[in-house]
């Protein structure tokens, strides 16, 4: 009975929990299930959302076309449907042009040196129960070139960094994630710091920033380089307050994002662009 | 054959819609009350594939390191046939129960995990959403229940 209860004990518990843990070691230095899920989960759930956005989109289009029609009622049948072609086309075109500015906003930023840019959707944001980190999800994926932690901006600031990437969808993890550290610097003081989030809708901390460093409230921080993550000078965030206190080593710096969050459509990924190979370089001029 | 073809595509519209609420419940898994209903209606070959493919589908999507989804639902199948062991399924106990469980092991394991990857977590958001869980949890499993026992499977046996 005793040999029968251990034999239980061992198929039923310990040796699934043995497996499972064995799984958990192996992707945490291989990081090959979590590759296999972003290429087979994160796939999914992209082709399920992305087609339901886009109908979203149409819905939403319709129903203000509706509303627009309503007022229009009264009015004589040639001119009603001269109205409501007419209407149709303008909001057509505002939608258009609206998209348009934010679009030519994009471009207007040019990319720091040695980086390119890549445009793309944002089509949701942290979903299901392991959603424990503040991300959304994006149109493009490794298929368009998009790798794990490029720098994603609006022509505004900065937004974060792709975290997990799949054949054509990517999520990104957002500044304000308390597990996004960005290393910043003071636009004018040039005072250095790191930028940690704390929550969404919640402010930045600028952390470990000497009592004695000059800094002042409304300048902007700016990406310092470090790192080696962000190019150097994309506008972060704006600070807030300052505080100091005799009890702590550093000032309370508080800051405020550049991007609202709640409004994103389209962001701006940087990838960097690859030097020619050393030996490349080297050997061409000789060859010539 | 037709059965079959119904449950399938039964339960691929149930994932997309599955995902969808995901989106407007974030932190919520809207998936594992279809695994329970399977459970339910002894489909176990069913709900086997069902749990590879939401597994897939919610470490996918999900910011943990792989491994969460695992705990999550062997916990719940665990919980499910202890508790049937003690109480009928049908009973409105074994649905308070399986919903204050999940709850809490839903806390729990994102808690062990975070930690265990260093991560920070906002406590309250957290706890905000292991109740939504106990909240949305049997209300979701009621309506798939009852849509599925009423028109997918109506002469399929409960545990």
């Amino acid at each position: 009975m005793s040999i029968l209860k251990s034999k239980f004990i061992v198929l039923g518990f310990l040796l699934p929990l043995f497996v499972y843990l064995s799984l958990y070691t192996w992707n945490w230095r291989t990081g090959y299930l979590d590759r296999f899920a972003a290429n087979t989960g994160l796939e999914i759930v992209g082709w399920i959302l992305a087609p339901g956005k886009w109908l979203h989109a149409q819905a939403e289009l319709s129903w203000k076309r509706y509303v627009a029609l309503t007022g229009v009622r009264e009015e004589n049948e040639q001119l009603r449907r001269e109205l409501e072609r007419l209407k149709l086309r303008a909001m057509r075109l505002e939608s258009r042009a609206e998209e348009a500015e934010r679009l030519r906003r994009l471009l207007r930023f040019s990319p720091p040196p040695d980086w390119s840019c890549h445009g793309a959707r944002i089509i949701g944001h942290k979903l299901g129960p392991n959603a424990l980190l503040q991300t959304l999800l994006i149109n493009k994926g490794k298929r368009n070139r998009i790798s794990k932690h490029m720098p994603v901006l609006t022509s505004k600031g900065l937004v974060g960094r792709v975290l997990k990437v799949s054949p054509h969808f990517s999520s990104l993890l957002l500044l304000t994630d308390p597990n996004n550290h960005v290393p910043v610097l003071a636009q004018e003081t040039r005072t250095k710091g790191i930028l940690q989030g704390r929550g969404p809708g919640s402010s930045l901390a600028m952390k470990y920033v000497g009592q004695n460093a000059p800094l002042h409230t409304g300048e902007t921080l700016v990406t310092s380089g470090m790192g080696n993550v962000f190019p150097k000078g994309l506008p972060v965030a704006r600070i807030t307050s300052i505080e100091h206190s005799s009890l702590y080593l550093f000032q309370k710096v508080t800051a405020e994002p550049l991007v609202d969050f709640n409004y994103l459509e389209e962001v701006l990924l940087l990838q960097r662009m690859e030097a020619p190979p050393a030996d490349e370089a080297t050997t061409a001029p000789e060859a010539q | 054959m037709h059965q079959t073809l119904i449950e399938a595509l039964w339960w691929a519209l149930y994932t997309v819609v599955g995902i969808w609420l995901q989106t407007l419940l974030p932190g919520i898994d809207c998936l594992a009350p279809g695994l329970i209903v399977c459970l339910q209606a002894r489909r176990l070959t069913i709900a086997f594939w069902l749990a590879v493919l939401w597994i897939l589908i919610q470490e996918g999507s999900g910011s943990l390191a792989f491994g969460a989804s695992i705990l999550w639902y062997a916990g719940l199948v665990i919980f499910f046939y202890g508790l049937s062991l003690f109480l009928t399924v049908k009973s409105a106990f074994f649905g308070l129960f399986l919903s204050l469980f999940a709850g809490l092991w839903h806390f729990s394991i994102i808690f062990l995990l975070a930690n265990l990857q260093e991560l920070s977590i906002n406590f309250n958001e957290l706890l905000v959403q292991s109740l939504q869980t106990i909240i949305v949890f049997p209300v979701l499993w009621g309506i798939v229940s009852l849509i599925y026992h009423l028109r997918i499977a109506p002469g399929h046996v409960t545990a």
